[in-house]
C-alpha cells in the first residue's frame, strides 16, 4: 500500500521529465541548424528537391484529374514551390507577393490538406498565381519537403536543387531582402 | 528619455523581486505582522512599477515613437488609435509585458486578502509569485527588452499585420492571459500547502474564486479568438485543432476539472492530492502553452514570433516552475490526511470525479496530439501532423460520458445522505431527451452522429431545466416578484446550472454548425439575384471606398426573405498599402437561429465576381453558450462572495 502512494507521487514528476527532455532535445536539434533567415533549419537546402507524385487539380473541370504534376518541365530554370491551403490565415496574407513572385518565376502550388472545393474558392478570392497545383490532401508530400506548417516557399535553381527556403508568410520585406536577389542572380 | 524610464523601472522591479524573493526564504518559517507586511508592501511596489512600465510602452505606440523597435516594426501613424493600443500586445515583447503586468496584478490582488489567508500560507503565496515574476522578468530583461532603441529612426513604421487589426482580436489577448496568469494563483495556492503542509477547507473554500475567475477569462479568451478565426478568415469554420488553440484549450480543460475537484474537496476534504496536482498541472498546461507558441517548434496560424533562444528560455522556466512543484509534490503529499469516511458511489462527489478524471484523459489526448508530432521528428526524423480526424476520433468520445453526467450531477447530494427524487428526474430526463432524438431523426436520420450530439445537448439543457423546476418546487416557494427570484436563485448553485446551460447552448450551436449547415459559390455579376430556400440575396452593386489605412473594394446585397427585405449585407475586401496585403470583411448577418455568410472574391464587372455563400444555423450559439459559460463563473463567485460576508455577520 505504501509503496503504491509512492508511486503515485513520483509518476507526474517523472513524465514531467520526460516531456521537458524531450522538448530540450528538439529544441537542440532546431538550434543546432539555423538557417539564416527563419531560425527554422531546412536540411534541404542545396539538395535535389524530393520527388513531388501527387495529382494535378484542375479547377476548371472541378475536380482531380488523372495525372501527376509536370516538373520536368522546369529543368533548366528556376521555380518555386509554394505551399498553401485555404484554411491559412497566413496565406491569405502572403498572397500578393506569391501573385508578384509568379511574374519572375513558375510558381508550383500544393494545396496542402485541403478540399477541392475549398482550394477552388481560395484561388478565386485571392487569384491564382500557379503554375501548376497539386493536392497534397494527406500532407504526405509536404512531410518529404519538411513542411512545417502553412505557408512555406521554397526556390529550386537550374540543377534542381533547393536554395531557398521560407517558413511562414512571404512579407514584402523578406521578398525584396532575400527573394529578389537570388532570382535575379540567376 | 521616456523609454529609458520603462526599462529603469523593469530593471529596478526585477532587483526588488529578486530581494522579496530572498527575504522570503529567509523568513519562510515566520509568520508575524512584520514579515507580511514587508511581502504586501514589495508586492504592491512591484505592481505599481510593472503598470508605470506597461504604461510607457502603451503611451510609446500611442505617439508612435519609432525609434524603438516594436512600435516601428508592428505600427505606423495611419493606424486608428485602437489598434495603436492593442498593437503594444500584439506581438512577442508587448504581450510578455501585459503578461507579467497581469501577474503582479494577481499578486497584488491576493496580497490585499490578508484577513481571509492564514499568515504563513500567504507568505508562501507571494514568494511563489513573485518567483515566477523574477522568471519571466529576467526573460523579458536577457532577450526581449520591449525597450530597445533604433539607430537609425524610421520615416514610418511597418505596420501591424492587417488580420490582426480588429476588436475581436484586440481582446483576445488579454482575456487569454488573465485566464493563463489568473492560473497562477491556484497554483501558488497549492505550492503554499505543499511548503507549509497545512491544507484544509477553508483553503479550497479561498481558493475556488481565483479558479473560477481565471476560467472564465480564458472562456471567454478562446471563444473571442475562435469568433475572430470566424468571421476574419472568411471561411465559415470557428475551430482548427491548431497547436495554438489547443495551448490554450488544455489549461481550459485542467481548469474545469479543478474547478471541480476544489469542490469536492472544499465540502468533502478528500482529494487532496488530486487537487493539488491539478492547479500545479493548470499554470504548467498555461507555461506549455506560452512555450508551444514562442519558441517557434510549431508553427501555424499564429506563429508571428517564434525564435528558438527564447523557447530555451521559457522551457527553463517551464522546468524551474513546474519540476521544483512537482519535487515537492512527490516528498511531501503523503503527509495529508483525507478524510476517507463515508464514500457513497452514488454521490455527488463521485460523479464530480469521474467527470475530473474524463476531463484530464481529454487534456491528455490533446496534449499527446499537439506534441507526439514534435516527439516523432526528434527520435527518427519523421514529420507528422495531426489533424482534425485524430481529435474527432479521440476528443469526441471521451467528452460524451462528461456531457452525460454533467446533467446528472446537479441531481446527487454529497456525502451519504439520499437523493433527492433522483428516479424520478431521470425518467423525466431520459423520456424528453428520447421524443428530441426521434425528432432529430426525423429531421435528418441519414446522420448518427448529427442525432447523438444533438440529444446529448437536449440531455443537457433538459437535465439544467429539470433540476432548477424540481428545486423551486421542493421549497415551495412562491416565485412571483422579482426580488423572489432573485432572493431563492441567490441561495441555490446558480452559476453551476448557467456555466452547464451555456455548455448545453454550445452543443446546440456545435450540432447546427456542424451537421446542418449549407454553402456554395457562385460566379455572379451586378443585378444578379441568387435564391436560396425562402431567402434571396440581390447584388446590387460593388464600389471602391477608402478606409483609415486601407482601401476597401465593397459589394452591397439586399437580404430578402419570402420577398421582405430583411437587410443589406456588405461584404468588403481591404488592401492595406502599407503591409502589402489584403483581407476578407465577410459580412455577416447573425440572428437566433443562424448565419447569413457572404463573402466576396475575386473578380470585376466584366466577368462578374466569384461569391461564397454560407447558411450557418446556429452558430452563434457557440459563443452564446461560452458567453454563459463564463457568466456561470462571474454568478458563482459573486455567491460565494455573498455567503462569505453572511457567514461573516453571524458570527
Amino acid at each position: 500500500m505504501k509503496s503504491k502512494i509512492i508511486i503515485f507521487n513520483i509518476l507526474p514528476l517523472t513524465l514531467f521529465a520526460l516531456i521537458l527532455a524531450v522538448s530540450a532535445l528538439v529544441l537542440y536539434e532546431v538550434k543546432k541548424n539555423p538557417s539564416n533567415q527563419n531560425l527554422i533549419n531546412s536540411q534541404l537546402i542545396g539538395k535535389k528537391i524530393p520527388t513531388i507524385k501527387i495529382e494535378k487539380i484542375d479547377f476548371f473541370q472541378q475536380k482531380v484529374k488523372d495525372q501527376t504534376l509536370n516538373i520536368d518541365k522546369y529543368k533548366n530554370n528556376f521555380f518555386a514551390v509554394n505551399f498553401f491551403a485555404s484554411w491559412c490565415a497566413p496565406c491569405r496574407v502572403e498572397a500578393p507577393l506569391i501573385e508578384e513572385l509568379s511574374k519572375l518565376i513558375p510558381v508550383v502550388g500544393i494545396a496542402y490538406k485541403d478540399k477541392v472545393k475549398n482550394t477552388k474558392v481560395f484561388l478565386e478570392d485571392y487569384g491564382n498565381p500557379y503554375d501548376q497545383i497539386g493536392l497534397d490532401d494527406f500532407g504526405k508530400i509536404a512531410i518529404d519537403w519538411g513542411v512545417y506548417g502553412v505557408p512555406e516557399t521554397f526556390i529550386v535553381n537550374t540543377d534542381g536543387k533547393i536554395i531557398y527556403r521560407h517558413a511562414g508568410p512571404l512579407l514584402y520585406n523578406v521578398f525584396k531582402s532575400e527573394v529578389l536577389p537570388l532570382i535575379r542572380k540567376k | 528619455m521616456i523609454p529609458e524610464i520603462g526599462h529603469i523601472l523593469l530593471i529596478l522591479t526585477f532587483v526588488a523581486s529578486i530581494l522579496q524573493v530572498l527575504f522570503w526564504c529567509f523568513n519562510i518559517k515566520k509568520s508575524d505582522d512584520i514579515t507580511i507586511n514587508v511581502l504586501i508592501k514589495s508586492t504592491f511596489i512591484n505592481f505599481v512599477f510593472i503598470l508605470f512600465s506597461f504604461g510607457i510602452l502603451v503611451y510609446s505606440f500611442i505617439i508612435s515613437d519609432f525609434s524603438l523597435v516594436i512600435v516601428s516594426d508592428n505600427s505606423h501613424t495611419l493606424k486608428p488609435l485602437i489598434y495603436k493600443i492593442s498593437g503594444t500586445w500584439g506581438n512577442h515583447e508587448g504581450s510578455l509585458m501585459l503578461w507579467i503586468l497581469i501577474l503582479s496584478f494577481f499578486t497584488f490582488l491576493v496580497s490585499r486578502k490578508k484577513h481571509q489567508i492564514p499568515y504563513k500560507l500567504l507568505s508562501s503565496i507571494i514568494g511563489i509569485q513573485t518567483i515566477i515574476l523574477c522568471l519571466f522578468l529576467s526573460f523579458i530583461l536577457f532577450t526581449s527588452n520591449p525597450f530597445e532603441r533604433l539607430n537609425v529612426l524610421p520615416i514610418d513604421g511597418n505596420g501591424l499585420n492587417p488580420l490582426l487589426q480588429d476588436p475581436g482580436l484586440a481582446l483576445h489577448p488579454p482575456l487569454l492571459y488573465f485566464g493563463y496568469v489568473g492560473l497562477s494563483v491556484s497554483f501558488s495556492f497549492a505550492v503554499g500547502a505543499l511548503i507549509t503542509g497545512e491544507i484544509n477547507k477553508e483553503w479550497a473554500r479561498q481558493m475556488r474564486p481565483w479558479i473560477t475567475i481565471a476560467w472564465s477569462a480564458l472562456t471567454i479568451g478562446i471563444a473571442l479568438g475562435s469568433w475572430w478565426a470566424y468571421y476574419e478568415l472568411g471561411w465559415g469554420g470557428w475551430w482548427f485543432w491548431d497547436p495554438v488553440e489547443n495551448a490554450s484549450f488544455m489549461p481550459w480543460l485542467i481548469a474545469t476539472a479543478l474547478l471541480h475537484s476544489v469542490r469536492i474537496l472544499e465540502v468533502r476534504f478528500i482529494l487532496i492530492n488530486w487537487t493539488i496536482l491539478l492547479s500545479i498541472l493548470g499554470f504548467s498546461f498555461s507555461l506549455l502553452g506560452t512555450f508551444i507558441v514562442r519558441s517557434g517548434l510549431l508553427t501555424s496560424v499564429h506563429a508571428f514570433a517564434s525564435d528558438p533562444s527564447r523557447g530555451l528560455f521559457i522551457l527553463i522556466i517551464l522546468g524551474i516552475a513546474t519540476g521544483g512543484p512537482l519535487i515537492l509534490y512527490a516528498t511531501k503529499t503523503s503527509l495529508f490526511k483525507e478524510d476517507k469516511s463515508q464514500f457513497n458511489i452514488i454521490s455527488k462527489e463521485s460523479a464530480l470525479l469521474i467527470n475530473n478524471l474524463f476531463l484530464t484523459t481529454a487534456a491528455a489526448t490533446v496534449l499527446i496530439g499537439t506534441l507526439y508530432p514534435l516527439f516523432l521528428d526528434a527520435f527518427n526524423g519523421n514529420k507528422i501532423s495531426i489533424g482534425p480526424a485524430y481529435y474527432n476520433a479521440t476528443f469526441a468520445p471521451i467528452m460524451a460520458p462528461v456531457i452525460l453526467l454533467m446533467a446528472i450531477a446537479p441531481f446527487l447530494s454529497w456525502g451519504i445522505k439520499k437523493p433527492n427524487k433522483i428516479a424520478k428526474k431521470l425518467i423525466f430526463l431520459s423520456v424528453i431527451t428520447f421524443l428530441g432524438g426521434l425528432g432529430l431523426f426525423m429531421i435528418d436520420e441519414s446522420s448518427l452522429f448529427s442525432i447523438i450530439c444533438g440529444s446529448l445537448a437536449i440531455w443537457l439543457l433538459t437535465g439544467v431545466i429539470v433540476d432548477l423546476t424540481f428545486q423551486i418546487k421542493a421549497t415551495n416557494l412562491r416565485l412571483n416578484s422579482f426580488k423572489a427570484i432573485f432572493l431563492y436563485f441567490s441561495k441555490n448553485n446558480l452559476g453551476v446550472h448557467i456555466a452547464h446551460m451555456g455548455v448545453a447552448v454550445f452543443l446546440v450551436g456545435v450540432t447546427g454548425e456542424q451537421f446542418y449547415k449549407t454553402e456554395f459559390n457562385i460566379k455572379k455579376n451586378v443585378g444578379d439575384i441568387i435564391n436560396v430556400g425562402n431567402k434571396s440575396l440581390i447584388f446590387d452593386k460593388v464600389e471602391t471606398l477608402p478606409g483609415p489605412n486601407y482601401k476597401s473594394e465593397t459589394a452591397t446585397f439586399t437580404l430578402l426573405k419570402n420577398k421582405k427585405i430583411i437587410d443589406v449585407l456588405k461584404p468588403e475586401k481591404r488592401f492595406y498599402p502599407i503591409e502589402k496585403s489584403q483581407t476578407t470583411e465577410a459580412a455577416i448577418l447573425s440572428d437566433f437561429w443562424g448565419d447569413t455568410y457572404l463573402v466576396l472574391g475575386d473578380g470585376n464587372k466584366e466577368t462578374g465576381w466569384s461569391i461564397r455563400v454560407y447558411f450557418n444555423p446556429l452558430i452563434s450559439w457557440i459563443w452564446g453558450g461560452a458567453g454563459f459559460m463564463a457568466l456561470g463563473g462571474l454568478v458563482s463567485i459573486l455567491q460565494s462572495r455573498k455567503s462569505r460576508k453572511k457567514l461573516k455577520n453571524a458570527i
